[in-house]
């Protein structure tokens, strides 16, 4: 690395303008004969480049920690911020949809329900209904049946009635008619009445 | 122009300064120096003005570095470590684009220069001594006796590690400066055989083939190299910043 | 928000929601892993960048070692016995640099690092050899 000793050829003096060479205001660059210091180890340009780098050095750090680094993590931070509340907000919309699922769900297997019960309602209502109806014309034709059979009942007893009286007249006249004489009327239904006795 | 390798290294005054007899004159590496610190801190600031949600390009950019420095410290030495970050995150910004900026031609290398990687290493040893002794006192100095030690090779121990510990500003400045001189020189003497063979004639320039593709391989090398060594020194910077946070073994 | 895939209604269908806030996590959780990966990752592994790491740590340690001693010498009236013994020192303290750095011992400057494959450390007798 210390090539400063292969370069000695090169030049011109060993040690002549190199130390202390604060004064040569050259202001231009060393040709061949840089006066054989390797540059990196010549001590004249220490301070220069030691001062200069403290102020740019300086300046650097101010602009980072004052301007740059605040401006970057504020940025990261609201980034940061922003997602994990839009995260959140997505979780939190998330659960209201199922909520709102589940609520859905709820309300139809409610209104399934409730349907099979109306639907059941009506059913017995009408057979209820129904039923009424049958035994109410039930009951009106029952009336009607007895309502007739009191009438021939009746119409029965009244032509048995006549009956005997037929019976009374004709053998009346058939007395009458063969025997020449009369016959009371209580003999005649005496005898008419057992007569049915005996027939009937 | 000089063709040899070291030419590239000379400092030459651009504006001469004397102050007492103390040359402070501006010079091509101050103006690297504020060439660095305009550029970095330029982007960063121009890059950051929008403050997009969504970051552009440029803004992602920004924005990685940052990320990249502070996951860096703060693996190394915590959350506390933060404190430093804008110590840590200039330090690695400064050395990384003061090495990009030696990669173009005839541009100066401002950390080809032991003095100039020697006072950053300085400075960070010295602030990790000054945080170590003012936030723990003399409690600092355990950090140079390690635990489970016999009391016979203590002395020994601690020597050596005071030693060792002696030595990290050394070893932070002289590892950026022999990879970016030892970078730069090999450059110049393959492009140095590429104009000297190419000078001998058809043959030559056949022949010149080689070295110019071994300068552009190397080039690539560099550019890796100048990302490599800002990280390194990034890294080490963590590491000692955390024995100045916590030095109990 | 998305218009897509909506019904008639407007209402974003369930199924699309879910699929969504899944994706959402897995992608979160890949990102999370690939960071903590990112950051396991140790420092200066390029071949050619570490050995100029690890000779610059042996180097630096032996000239702080000599500078010790050649101060010690110009300080003390016994001139080379300081160099010697600091320059040996410096050379110990450079081969434990190197092998802190390249991982074989473990670093206690250094946080969670263990070494690559070194038993663990129960006896506290013999820790720092010196001839090593």
């Amino acid at each position: 690395m210390f090539i400063s000793n292969a370069w000695a050829e090169e030049q011109s003096g060993a040690h002549s303008s190199t130390d202390g060479a604060t004064h040569t205001e050259t202001g231009a660059v060393h040709d061949a004969g840089h006066g054989g210091v390797f540059p990196p180890f010549d001590p004249a340009s220490f301070a220069s480049q030691l001062l200069w780098l403290a102020i740019t050095f300086g300046v650097f750090y101010l602009l980072m920690a004052r301007i740059a680094i605040p401006r970057i993590s504020s940025i990261l931070e609201v980034r940061r911020d922003r997602i994990s509340q839009d995260l959140d907000e997505a979780n939190r919309m998330r659960e209201e949809a199922d909520a709102a699922h589940a609520a859905y769900e709820h309300e139809l297997a409610e209104a399934r329900k409730n349907a099979t019960a109306i639907a059941q309602k009506a059913n017995d209502e009408a057979k209820a209904a129904a039923e009424a109806e049958r035994q109410k014309t039930e009951a009106g034709l029952a009336e009607k049946l007895a309502e007739a059979e009191a009438r021939i009942a009746g119409i029965r007893a009244k032509a048995l009635g006549d009956v005997d009286e037929i019976a009374a007249g004709t053998a009346e006249t058939i007395v009458k008619e063969l025997l020449g004489g009369t016959v009371t009327k209580a003999d005649l239904a005496k005898a008419v009445s057992e007569a049915a006795k005996q027939g009937a | 122009m000089s063709n040899d390798p070291i030419h590239q290294f000379q400092i030459s005054k651009l504006i001469p300064l004397d102050f007492n007899g103390l040359d402070l004159s501006f010079t091509n590496s101050s103006l690297f120096m504020v060439a660095t610190v305009t550029a970095a801190s330029g982007f960063l600031v121009w890059a950051t003005s929008g403050r997009g949600l969504v970051p552009g390009r440029m803004q992602s950019i920004a924005e990685m570095s940052y990320e990249f420095v502070a996951s860096t410290l703060r693996d190394a030495a915590g959350t506390q470590g933060m404190k430093f970050f804008p110590l840590v995150f200039s330090l690695f910004m400064f050395v990384l684009v003061a090495n990009l900026f030696g990669m173009f031609p005839y541009f100066f290398t401002v950390t080809s220069h032991i003095i100039v990687t020697f006072a950053l290493a300085m400075l960070v040893i010295l602030t990790v001594i000054i945080y170590g002794f003012w936030k723990h006192g003399l409690h600092f100095l355990g950090l140079f006796v390690p635990s489970g030690v016999p009391g016979a090779l203590l002395p020994l121990v601690v020597l050596i590690e005071v030693i060792s510990f002696l030595s990290r500003p050394i070893s932070l400045s002289v590892r950026l400066f022999a990879n970016m001189l030892a970078g730069h020189i090999t450059l110049k003497v393959f492009a140095g055989f590429v104009t000297s063979l190419s000078a001998l004639g058809a043959v030559g320039i056949g022949g010149a083939i080689l070295p110019l593709a071994m300068a552009v391989a190397l080039t690539g090398l560099e550019f890796l190299v100048a990302f490599l060594q800002a990280y390194v020194f990034a890294v080490l910077t963590c590491m000692y910043l955390n024995d100045a946070l916590h030095p109990g073994h | 928000m998305a218009g897509e895939n909506r019904t008639p209604e407007g209402e974003i269908p369930e199924e699309e929601l879910e699929r969504r806030l899944r994706a959402l996590d897995d992608k979160l959780d890949r990102n999370r892993e690939i960071r903590a990966e990112a950051q396991k990752s140790r420092p200066d592994n390029s071949g050619f960048g570490n050995a100029l790491r690890l000779s610059t740590e042996f180097v630096s340690a032996v000239l702080v070692g000599a500078a010790i001693g050649w101060g010690i010498d110009k300080v003390s009236g016994y001139p080379p016995w300081g160099m010697i013994f600091f320059l040996l020192l410096g050379f110990v303290a450079g081969v434990i640099n190197v092998m802190r750095a390249a991982g074989t011992m473990a670093d206690p400057h250094r946080k969670g690092f263990e070494p690559k494959a070194a038993p663990k450390k129960a006896a506290p007798l013999d820790d720092e050899d010196e001839d090593e």
